[in-house]
């Protein structure tokens, strides 16, 4: 099967302090995986490292074969969603989607951008500008951006904050296309419960090392074999 | 192209609804040239020295303002990451948000020149093309250093003072050189004297945008 995210022996320091040390993580296609620990554990900079927004110190982060971090093509399969929603509040909820849609140069730009919002359930509020919208549904916004390019490696940083109900089954449906048409899930949570019907397996990490156990999550205990390598 | 455009079409979208920056290099434009003008006695107001220099001075101010702005709007609605993330070099990044910056300046270059003119009591000899030429020259020195620096200083608290002393130091040459370019066609008009000016001036563009391409990944990314 084949590989969408790899991830090897990264390590990143921010001055004196270590953030990742020495992860190692591979993730197939198909899968989804979630990076459960505390606060100041790491999570977010391994998602960020993941995403080529940071560049390790050392080791290197491969997403769909490409190393990641100095080639912006290598960048084109993925969706990288942070734990703040990240929307311009002056333009509407269409012009985000669109403004977003060309940076990743998305086809059908028009109609991927209406079956987005449609998706997420802000076709009505569309033309608002984003700076109206309550916290949940900057988050569902942001949620649509990072699906417009069709992305085979979803980067998600607690995925279901400030979500409601329908955010969180929107979440989990698009989730649950890109694991479909052969994409992989990264997601991070403070805990493995928050993963339920998005991830099947878990992983700690902690002090910025990931812990060697690989744990399924409760609604699919079957599946123990993991990614993490 | 398409996302380079694309940042450009929505820092210009979004200057124009919220007005954070365009306003603010207007009036600071304004009340420098007015302040020199109107200050300065009949004859050193119609020298063409004085005029370039009080112009030059109010463009750099006002320049800044907008470089400054460029990444530090990203980093305030935390969209940083999702620019970075995208399948866009940070050298594409870079540019962009100079040409958008350049676009706000030239905006304001547009309006103050005709004022100025009126203000300072003297006129361009000879072809517009070359003073066009010298503020392009000099428009691209201030937006290439300033954005780059700006990208740089963004994540901190005293950008503003640390971006005016950073690029200040680094342009102030440059700012001679555009000053004396646009007397001496105000002056004399284009003479040999105001193309070796220019050519110097497109020389130091050539090193300093040589000197963002390289320095771009590491600036955007600190």
């Amino acid at each position: 099967m084949e590989t969408v995210l790899d991830i090897r022996g990264v390590c990143r320091r921010f001055g004196d302090r270590a953030a990742v040390t020495d992860a190692t993580l591979a993730l197939a296609a198909g899968r989804s995986l979630c990076l459960v620990g505390r606060n100041g554990a790491g999570k977010s900079t391994l998602l960020a490292l993941a995403a080529g927004v940071l560049t390790p110190d050392s080791g290197a982060v491969l997403v769909c074969g490409r190393p990641v971090a100095h080639d912006p093509e290598a960048r084109r399969p993925l969706g990288y969603m942070t734990d703040t929603p990240q929307v311009y509040e002056a333009l509407t909820g269409r012009e985000n989607l669109t403004f977003f849609g060309r940076l990743c140069g998305a086809s059908d730009l028009a109609a991927r951008v209406a079956a987005m919002l449609d998706q997420v359930g802000l076709s009505a509020r569309a033309d608002e500008p984003a700076g109206d919208y309550s916290a949940g549904m900057r988050r569902r916004l942001d949620l649509a951006r990072v699906c417009l390019g069709r992305p085979r490696l979803l980067l998600l940083d607690e995925p279901a904050v400030s979500l409601d109900g329908d955010g969180r089954d929107a979440l989990a449906r698009i989730v649950a296309e890109v694991r479909r048409e052969g994409g992989g899930v990264l997601l991070t949570a403070h805990q493995a419960d928050d993963a339920a019907g998005l991830a099947d397996q878990c992983l700690t990490i902690e002090a910025g090392r990931l812990a060697d156990d690989a744990v399924a999550t409760s609604d699919d205990p079957a599946r123990r074999s993991g990614g993490h390598a | 192209m398409r996302a380079f455009w694309a940042i450009v079409a929505k820092d210009l979208l979004t200057e124009l609804r919220l007005r954070q920056v365009l306003p603010t290099m207007l009036v600071l434009a304004l009340v420098l040239t007015t302040v020199f003008g109107l200050a300065a006695q009949d004859e050193v107001r119609r020298s063409p020295q004085t005029a370039a220099s009080a112009l030059w001075l109010a463009f750099v101010f006002a320049g800044l303002l907008a470089v400054e702005r460029a990444f530090a709007s990203e980093r305030e609605s935390r969209t940083m990451p999702a620019l970075m993330a995208a399948p866009l070099s940070r050298q594409t990044l870079l540019a962009a948000k100079c040409v958008s910056s350049g676009a706000m300046l030239l905006a304001v270059q547009a309006v103050m020149l005709p004022i100025a003119l009126g203000v300072f009591d003297f006129a361009v000899r000879g072809p517009v093309l070359p003073l066009a030429g010298v503020l392009l020259a000099g428009d691209a020195a201030l937006v290439v250093l300033g954005t780059l620096t700006g990208a740089m200083v963004a994540p901190s608290r005293v950008r503003g003072p640390l971006l005016s002393v950073l690029v200040l130091a680094l342009l102030v040459p440059m700012m001679i050189f555009a000053a004396q370019t646009t007397a001496e066609l105000a002056a004399a008009g284009w003479t040999p004297r105001a193309a070796s000016l220019l050519a110097a001036m497109a020389a130091a563009d050539v090193v300093f945008a040589a000197a963002a391409y390289l320095l771009c990944p590491w600036a955007v990314e600190s």
